[in-house]
């Protein structure tokens, strides 16, 4: 027999089962609640240990950087001024060559009297004046015997005072 | 919904009359009485506290029934009310069919009352007689509102002629037949009181020793209090 009943209320089992899904509800939901804190919390943690290793990596990199900075000033410094010690160096060896081939064209010339030396490029022309023009020759066959001067020829005789000549030389530069 | 046991099986019994009301903690047993009496107070409001089902004082009938459920410890039990008085609309009607309408009762009555209606029993004549109870509204809501304020888990509120069907029903058991509802209720002129006797309550319901109460004349209230458990822990469950 079903009841008159003047409230509209749920049947007390259904009240009881209303309880127990409250009751769970709330504990699943602090329990996911407090597990999501512990994730955060964790990737909270983390975060903070990365920051303060990323600041004291940071002033380290900072000291790092600024010698870093003044190592590549140096380095180009170091390439500027060995570039200018190479550009010396050649200058000073090419100098030292001429100053031995014009030794050794002096030492050829001892008959002779060396009046000019035009140094080019490859080439070398010689003004040198001579008793006769026999001399000349002979003063050609002397510098034919230095090394470094090649395909020496005679271009020219010019005849000058008492006889004398003046002979102009020209010979091919090559390595010593 | 899984199904669990219910953690506190005790249900607190109110019954309103128009002077008095009653309170009581029954629970179910395992002795020959299927139910047991756990306590039972009566307080007599002489002092229009309660007047005609009216409750004009609801802090003094809330503080007794507050002071009753802390003594026995049943704050949190669910709490089932029955009403008898003046103010409580209750007729049998005899209708032409089993399964009417709410428009076939044409009650000038019922116009303003909350009300509803139960089959209770055939008629030899193919008619039905149908149970139609209703309440003011305003009255309802007096209830529900003496339930808020005492905190109470009031899940039923039903007139007192319908607890005392429901013990009628359960004490025949299987052997319940509306046919023979219809003769005791025609010998009873329709009055469900009589349906049931000292004899009924004994068999359903244990009183302890330690519970001293005159039986004669708290029979109603007790009956009534069986058929409100009746109806929320026995007939609940069949539905």
């Amino acid at each position: 027999m079903k009841n008159i009943n003047f409230v509209n209320t749920l049947p007390y089992k259904q009240q009881y089962a209303l309880r127990r899904w409250w009751f769970l509800s709330v504990v699943l939901g602090v329990g996911i609640l407090l597990v999501m804190s512990i994730l955060h919390g964790l990737q909270v943690h983390h975060w903070y240990v990365l920051t303060a290793e990323y600041t004291v990596l940071a002033q380290q990199a900072q000291a790092l950087r600024s010698a870093v900075q003044a190592s590549e000033l140096l380095s180009k410094e170091q390439k500027v001024l060995q570039q200018k010690k190479v550009k010396a160096d050649r200058v000073k060896q090419s100098l030292a060559l001429v100053h031995t081939r014009i030794s050794q064209i002096t030492a050829a010339c001892a008959t002779a009297q060396l009046e000019t030396c035009k140094w080019h490029k490859n080439q070398v022309e010689l003004v040198i004046g001579c008793k006769d023009a026999m001399a000349a020759t002979q003063c050609v066959g002397q510098l034919q015997k230095i090394n470094g001067l090649n395909t020496i020829r005679l271009v020219s005789l010019s005849p000058r005072e008492n006889g004398a000549v003046l002979a102009t030389m020209k010979a091919q530069l090559g390595s010593l | 919904m899984w199904h669990l046991e219910a953690h506190d099986d005790r249900l607190v019994t109110i019954n309103f009359y128009p002077h008095a009301m009653t309170c009581s903690i029954i629970e179910r047993a395992r002795t020959a009485a299927p139910f047991i009496l756990q306590a039972y107070q009566r307080f007599d409001l002489h002092n229009l506290e309660l007047e005609n089902l009216i409750l004009f004082n609801p802090t003094v009938i809330s503080k007794l029934v507050h002071t009753f459920l802390k003594r026995h410890n049943a704050q949190h039990a669910f709490v089932a009310c029955s009403l008898r008085g003046p103010q409580l609309f209750e007729k049998y009607v005899t209708v032409a069919h089993q399964n009417p309408k709410s428009s076939d009762f044409t009650l000038p009555e019922l116009k303003e009352l909350a009300w509803d209606y139960r089959y209770v029993y055939p008629t030899d004549h193919g008619k039905a007689v149908f149970y139609v109870a209703g309440l003011p509204q305003a009255l309802i809501a007096q209830y529900q509102f003496l339930a808020i304020g005492a905190h109470l888990h009031m899940t039923t509120l039903i007139p007192e002629q319908m607890a005392l069907l429901h013990v009628y029903r359960y004490q025949r058991g299987a052997a319940f037949r509306r046919t023979q509802l219809a003769i005791d209720m025609l010998q009873h002129h329709n009055v469900a009181d009589y349906l049931c006797n000292t004899d009924t309550l004994g068999r359903i319901l244990h009183v302890p020793n330690h519970l001293v109460l005159d039986r004669a004349r708290e029979i109603g209230p007790l009956l009534a209090a069986c058929g409100l458990f009746i109806s929320e822990r026995v007939e609940n469950e069949k539905y």
